[in-house]
């Protein structure tokens, strides 16, 4: 697995705001890493500053090891969709793609792949200001694709799609993963990334929180708990009590039960001649372990609510 | 990193590259056709009311009169040009507007490149519509100003662009419409802003001409020569007349060059400089 983005010590001040602060993480090939934060964590400076739009004040970042501005091909190496509104409303789709395709030396042909690929054929003479967001999200994603990049970064692509454009999005972000790509997709919702991110890079206030795997936070959260349902509460909390189970009862008819596995939950309540009508293994959400992880920046939440960015 | 190809051409992002991409940019926006219609539309027009409403008698072939007929007939250039300044501020100001210009410094990353060759396009268009206009202007103002009575019976001998200072005249027009066109375009770089940027190239444009009107003459005398419009205005002179701008055509054309190169390079400098 290799190293896509570095980024190192990366600090951004705006007047005295401080925008990214000592932020260090990087982004694997063939992943699809979630970049998390709440509004204002920092998210969209981190990536201009990527991209070289913006100078860090201090650190820096390293695309494959180079410097974004030392890229030969830009397009060809990272893809970028920042803001889905930035065209120009006049301009058709395709001369959009165009002008692009052309100040990296694309041809007219990669063009109408593109827009074929984001199902955006037919609608290649529209004007851009008449798009609805999730055309004009289509198109963003079509010009970041233009040079087929190893790298691709995508601010909020979810933000105020449909439920067709969601499931749209979360299939191309795993293909793409799937392929070998890095992806490196910002939200501000952990929800929205649950089933898509492989890794996490959570931010709040400019600053790394945790650098995780997905599969790792989830296992290190989930304790092994088993929720068991049964009008017997009594007799098999005794059961499994007694095989060494720490038993709790939430409701009348349900127990939750640590220490012991499903299988073996079962059997004992079977050999006992007790009744079972349901039986389940509690798994973490993403949303859940975010909140654990993110418990010291809650305090941030409380006390500037509201702020965007 | 790998050397990327697209279909077996060396993809990269330097000078010819940005040329062309901003060349496909220019010329996909309606704004940049209507500015074009307009530049032309406005002088043609102008020169026609005014050139056509002018007219003279007294003189005689022997009596040459004292009015500047090549000058006269390229006026309709001075209001046409305010076009050229808004299409050539609009080149930029737009990409910052919608926030495109993130996208183009994403694609090719040396900036100064993007400004210069955004500079290369929107000068020379502007340029060789700025000459098909005042070569247009001239034979319509010639025209009318003959049916006038400025023709040879009326002591004006007829003038052709085979004239040598009518020739000089109307290249410098358009020389004139291209240098507005690559100030206006540094100063929309510089502000980044749409109205901001059209207010300061007219103010500059405008402000010496009102201003001329009521100033003494120890002061008006230097804001004709060091105004863009007083300096642009000398290009045209082509007969001696007490109101002249106090300025050869060629010194004319240098400070109206300095205004174009000079903002260009303060938007060259300061565009690399800061964040998109």
């Amino acid at each position: 697995m290799s190293t896509a983005i570095e980024a190192h010590d990366l600090t951004k001040r705006y007047g005295r705001t401080v925008a990214v602060d000592a932020l260090s993480f990087r982004v694997d090939a063939g992943r699809v890493t979630g970049f998390v934060g709440p509004n204002g964590a920092g998210k969209s400076t981190t990536m201009r500053l990527i991209l070289g739009l913006d100078a860090p004040d201090r650190g820096h970042v390293r695309i494959g090891g180079c410097r974004y501005r030392d890229l030969r091909a830009p397009l060809c190496e990272v893809g970028a969709l920042l803001d889905a509104g930035a065209t120009h409303p006049g301009r058709r789709a395709r001369s959009h793609l165009l002008w692009l395709a052309r100040s990296n030396r694309l041809s007219s042909r990669r063009v109408d792949e593109v827009l074929e690929l984001v199902g955006m054929a037919d609608a290649a003479r529209r004007r851009t200001g008449g798009f609805s967001l999730g055309m004009a999200q289509r198109l963003g994603i079509a010009a970041a694709m233009l040079g087929d990049p190893p790298i691709l970064l995508f601010d909020e692509p979810i933000n105020g799609l449909d439920p067709d454009g969601i499931r749209w999005i979360r299939v191309l972000l795993r293909e793409l993963a799937a392929e070998g790509r890095a992806v490196l997709v910002s939200s501000h919702l952990m929800g929205e990334l649950e089933g898509i991110a492989d890794e996490l890079v959570v931010i709040g206030r400019g600053r790394l929180i945790a650098q995780t795997g997905v599969s790792e936070l989830l296992s290190s959260r989930a304790d092994g708990r088993v929720h068991v349902r049964t009008p017997q509460v009594t007799e098999v909390m005794a059961a499994l009590a007694g095989a060494g189970a720490t038993v709790t009862s939430t409701s009348s008819d349900e127990l939750v039960v640590s220490g012991l596995e499903p299988e073996r939950i079962a059997a004992l309540v079977s050999e006992h001649g007790l009744r079972l009508d349901e039986l389940y293994r509690e798994r973490a959400s993403l949303e859940d372990a975010f909140i654990d992880l993110t418990r010291d920046a809650v305090e941030y939440v409380a006390e500037r609510p509201g702020r965007q960015g | 990193m790998s050397t990327a190809t697209l279909g077996g051409v060396v993809a990269r992002a330097g000078a010819p590259q940005a040329l062309r991409s901003e060349w496909v940019k220019f010329r996909t926006v309606r704004s940049t056709v209507w500015s074009l219609l307009l530049l032309a539309g406005v002088s043609i027009l102008f020169t026609s009311v005014l050139t056509g409403g002018s007219s003279t008698e007294g003189g005689s072939p022997g009596n040459r009169g004292d009015n500047d007929i090549i000058l006269d007939s390229l006026a309709g250039i001075w209001f046409g040009q305010i076009a050229a300044a808004v299409l050539a501020v609009l080149a930029i100001t737009s990409e910052y507007s919608t926030r495109m210009i993130r996208t183009t410094f994403a694609a090719t990353p040396r900036r100064r490149t993007v400004l210069a060759t955004k500079a290369v396009v929107v000068t020379s268009i502007v340029l060789t519509v700025g000459l098909a206009t005042s070569a247009a202007c001239f034979q319509i103002g010639q025209w009318l100003l003959r049916e006038g009575g400025f023709n040879y019976e009326g002591g004006y001998p007829a003038v052709t662009l085979a004239d040598g200072d009518a020739l000089r005249a109307v290249v410098l027009s358009g020389v004139y419409l291209g240098l507005l066109a690559l100030f206006s375009l540094g100063v929309g770089a510089i502000v980044r802003h749409t109205a901001a940027a059209i207010t300061i190239v007219l103010a500059t444009v405008l402000a010496p001409v009102i201003a001329m009107g009521f100033l003494p003459e120890n002061l008006a005398e230097p804001l004709e020569k060091f105004s863009l419009m007083g300096a642009g205005l000398s290009m045209q002179q082509t007969f001696d007349r007490p109101d002249n701008i106090p300025l050869e055509p060629a010194q004319g054309l240098a400070v109206v060059a300095s205004y174009g190169v000079v903002t260009l390079l303060v938007a060259l400098w300061v565009i690399g400089r800061r964040d998109a």
